[in-house]
């Protein structure tokens, strides 16, 4: 046995042992796929909140059974590590912020003041005191009764449980920090799913990540497996030599295991969704195996295959020019490609020819100069414009970036029907930043100010402003010396002299808060890049009247990439043109007379793709497989416009565009929107080459030798 | 009239009646005030009245009942949250409800039983302390952070 007969399973073995680790670099979340960008960062920022480490509750039904039920399902989640029940508890120092500021932070209930008979309030806790055997709990905190009772209205308690209203009994945990990674969010997923009951209610915004990925995942198979299957059977039943075929599939997977390895290691991480396109890609890569072979190259000693080259030559470039994208999926996917193809192509252009394969195949080999159509190429040429010209104008470009994620309907549900019943439904998050902390307690002070019903964590504490606000309020309506009026009093009525310490204090300082407190008063705020944010949700229609000077944004997927997504279709419309201007020039240089031939394997298609374009919302991917066909219709100009186009080419270009429109074609079959929308444009590419091809009178003749 | 009898029959059959002193020491005037009050139980309600005082407090799974001569008034817990948490504490303890009590304490178990409270009672009471005899309760003291104290003996 001769070594060269083993040299793809060697080069094999070694791109599996050195991608071996890439693998786990493969990500299905979506943050691996958003467009890089300081908002991406935000992003991540916000999603570290303690507010997004929330798992939420509920049995329906208020009976006893109902209430051991959720009591017993509460003792056997404690159970699983990093989970414990939501408190209402403050660290200390915050503890000790809120008392020392209490008489500023609390709402002062303007109907008490006016006008406050201090000794006739003492007198009346006196005697409650005294004679009321039911008078258990003294307010020395706030004797005068001044303060307003804030009462929650979103949480109802019964039989000393939280309740949602007109449902059953609820709960809120919270998830401990240290769970960050989606392994612990699987752990605690598949711990929790393990207890509860089908008649339980259970969310937490982590299993958007565990069951989003696990979709993905499954579809992710689904479409590899049939990929995979498919397209084993088509190169069997084509190249008709186990030799060939077990070679090919070496290599495929070589190129394909040293692409990750190179585009792993320069991006960190990338989408699951590019080792889907790997698959698809590969059905390219074997174009140059099939150009070969069906011409014998691995057999007769024959020179460099120039067609072949310029193909590959205009592919990856076309990739390489898409890859300064700025959206990190785009981007993933180009690099992978062009690294993809380029393996491909040394294996099939030098390594191929070097073991030697019998040609099995059958083709007639006869030689044809003269192109013939059933449309003048000039015709399809003229059309195609026409299209082109009409369609680019009414296309409806897809701003929403979540619409590429799973469209997971029924965790959604669950999160609406908690949103809808603790109201917060119609409110969504905000980050809001600020260059110092005190500015940025400020910012969460003035928020709440304005939208009361509001969600604002950080308005927990009091704000420098607030205090200066505050204390006017207080001046003005005399309550600074209260406090020595209340103990002046009390002791008259006989109160011991500091009873009532702890009421009316009014500290003279401002409060300032430092990067310290954030960890020590435990605060929802986050310190990136030299600011400092925080989150509030507010409610939708209330946004438009943030005042101007609030630095904020907001955070729907939506919203948080629309502006960038807009630059990326611009950037990635240019960066097309220009690979569009690449690949014209490389058919004029190598198509030369048959110049017009050509150009219909690009205007043609990309009319086709365009037409179709105008009957959906065209998003991000369907823009880049608009160039991808591009780039792959080409090679097919460039052979069909070779000066010896025979039967074997065609037959060559039959079996290219069968395995490419299985290789993505598959991708329709996907219930994910990134890569059913590359499916569908691939596969009106493919079929609109396929229609140009069968336009070649010679292509129907001999059809027989298929 | 059997059926009357029967009912009245039933009534006392079900129902717990609990004779009780109360020491309340008031820090504020250095002062303890005793009275003398009976709990009742029945099913789904406990009764709370004081000698000497005009109204009885009814706490039901979700209202706070206050009885005087002239009328009843009727709260939700919320509302009047100060005496919920009372007659909630005393009704698990008369009860042996620890599910209920390690809600809002911490329990420790010795010669008698110490609860911590948790989260925001903390604010208002430091500790409670009682023991029981079986049924009976032999003491229950509850301490207050602003110093007061209230010490309550069965009869």
């Amino acid at each position: 046995m001769k070594i060269k007969n083993y040299l793809c399973l060697i080069i094999f073995i070694f791109a599996l042992l050195l991608a071996k680790d890439s693998f786990s670099y493969i990500s299905t979340n979506l943050e691996s796929i958003l467009p890089n960008s300081h908002k991406k960062e935000l992003l991540k920022e916000f999603n570290q909140f303690k507010n997004n480490k929330k798992l939420f509750l509920s049995i329906k039904g208020f009976d006893e059974k109902d209430l051991i039920n959720i009591q017993e399902l509460e003792k056997e989640l404690l159970k699983i590590k990093g989970l414990s029940l939501a408190k209402n508890t403050s660290a200390l120092k915050l503890k000790k912020h809120l008392e020392d500021y209490s008489f500023y932070k609390n709402t002062i209930n303007k109907d008490a003041l006016s006008p406050i008979n201090i000794n006739k309030k003492l007198s009346t806790i006196k005697e409650q005191m005294l004679l009321d055997p039911f008078y258990f709990f003294t307010q020395e905190r706030d004797p005068l009764n001044l303060y307003a009772v804030k009462i929650q209205k979103t949480i109802n308690i019964k039989n000393k449980h939280l309740i949602l209203e007109n449902y059953g009994y609820f709960s809120i945990f919270n998830l401990s920090s240290s769970i960050n990674t989606l392994e612990e969010y699987e752990r605690v997923y598949d711990q929790i799913h393990s207890i509860i009951k089908e008649d339980t209610l259970v969310f937490s915004p982590i299993f958007y990540f565990v069951e989003n990925s696990r979709i993905i995942k499954e579809d992710v198979n689904k479409i590899l497996l049939f990929a995979s299957v498919l397209l084993l059977s088509l190169y069997l039943f084509i190249l008709k030599s186990p030799k060939l075929l077990f070679n090919t599939f070496l290599t495929l997977s070589s190129s394909i295991l040293l692409a990750l390895f190179f585009t792993t290691e320069l991006f960190g991480e990338i989408s699951i969704f590019v080792l889907v396109f790997a698959v698809s890609i590969s059905s390219v890569s074997i174009d140059y195996m099939f150009h070969h072979y069906m011409h014998d190259y691995y057999h007769q000693k024959k020179k460099f295959n120039k067609s072949v080259f310029l193909g590959f030559l205009t592919s990856i470039s076309a990739f390489l020019i898409l890859s300064f994208v700025d959206f990190s999926l785009l981007k993933q996917i180009c690099i992978f490609s062009a690294l993809s193809l380029f393996f491909a192509y040394l294996h099939f252009a030098f390594l191929f020819p070097y073991i030697t394969f019998k040609k099995r195949a059958k083709g007639l080999p006869f030689k044809q100069n003269a192109q013939k159509h059933y449309l003048r190429p000039s015709l399809i040429t003229f059309f195609s414009l026409l299209i082109i010209s009409v369609s680019l104008f009414n296309i409806d470009f897809d701003l929403n970036i979540k619409n590429l994620d799973v469209n997971n309907t029924s965790l959604d549900i669950k999160r609406d029907f908690f949103a809808k019943k603790l109201n917060t439904k119609e409110q969504s998050p905000i980050l809001f930043e600020a260059s110092t902390l005190n500015e940025l307690i400020n910012i969460a002070y003035t928020l709440k100010q304005n939208y009361p019903q509001a969600y604002i964590p950080l308005s927990i504490v009091l704000s420098p402003k607030e205090f200066i606000q505050k204390k006017t309020f207080l001046k003005d309506n005399n309550l600074l010396s209260l406090k020595e009026q209340v103990k002046k009093e009390a002791l008259l009525l006989g109160f011991k002299e500091d009873f009532f310490s702890k009421s009316y204090s009014l500290k003279i300082k401002a409060p300032s808060f430092n990067k310290n407190d954030i960890n020590n008063m435990k605060l929802e705020v986050r310190y990136y890049k030299n600011k400092y944010y925080s989150y509030a949700y507010l409610p939708s229609s209330m946004k438009k009247n943030i005042p101007s000077y609030i630095r904020y944004h907001e955070l729907s997927l939506k919203h948080l990439f629309m502006k960038d997504l807009k630059i990326i279709y611009t950037n990635l419309t240019s960066l097309g043109i220009l690979a569009l201007v690449f690949i014209l020039l490389m058919l004029i240089f190598s198509a030369k007379k048959r110049y017009l031939i050509a150009i219909n394997y690009i205007l043609f298609p990309l009319a086709m793709c365009l037409l179709f374009a105008n009957f959906i919302l065209f998003n991000i991917l369907h823009l880049l497989m608009l160039f991808i066909i591009l780039a792959i219709g080409i090679d097919f100009g460039i052979y069909m416009s070779s000066k010896q186009v025979s039967s074997s080419t065609k037959k060559a270009i039959i079996y290219s565009l069968l395995s490419t429109f299985c290789g993505f074609g598959v991708l329709v079959f996907s219930n994910i929107t990134a890569l059913y929308s590359l499916g569908t444009v691939a596969s009106v590419g493919i079929v609109s080459i396929l229609l140009l091809l069968l336009n070649s009178k010679k292509v129907f003749n001999d059809t027989e030798g298929l | 009239m059997y059926k009357y009898l029967l009912l009245f029959l039933c009534t006392n059959i079900f129902s717990q009646n609990i004779e009780f002193t109360q020491n309340k020491y008031l820090s504020a005037f250095d002062r303890t005030v005793i009275s003398k009050g009976k709990l009742s139980f029945e099913k789904n309600k406990m009764s709370l009245y004081y000698e000497n005082d005009n109204k009885t407090v009814h706490l039901t799974p979700s209202k706070i009942i206050i009885s005087t001569e002239k009328r009843d008034f009727i709260y939700d817990k919320q509302d009047k949250i100060e005496l919920s948490i009372f007659l909630s504490l005393i009704q698990a303890i008369f009860n042996d409800d620890e599910q209920s009590l390690k809600k809002s304490f911490i329990l420790n178990k010795n010669s008698h039983i110490l609860l911590q409270p948790k989260e925001f009672l903390e604010n208002i009471i430091k500790k409670i302390e009682y023991k029981k005899d079986g049924k009976k309760l032999v003491y229950l003291n509850i301490y207050f952070v602003n110093k007061n104290r209230i010490n309550i003996v069965e009869n």
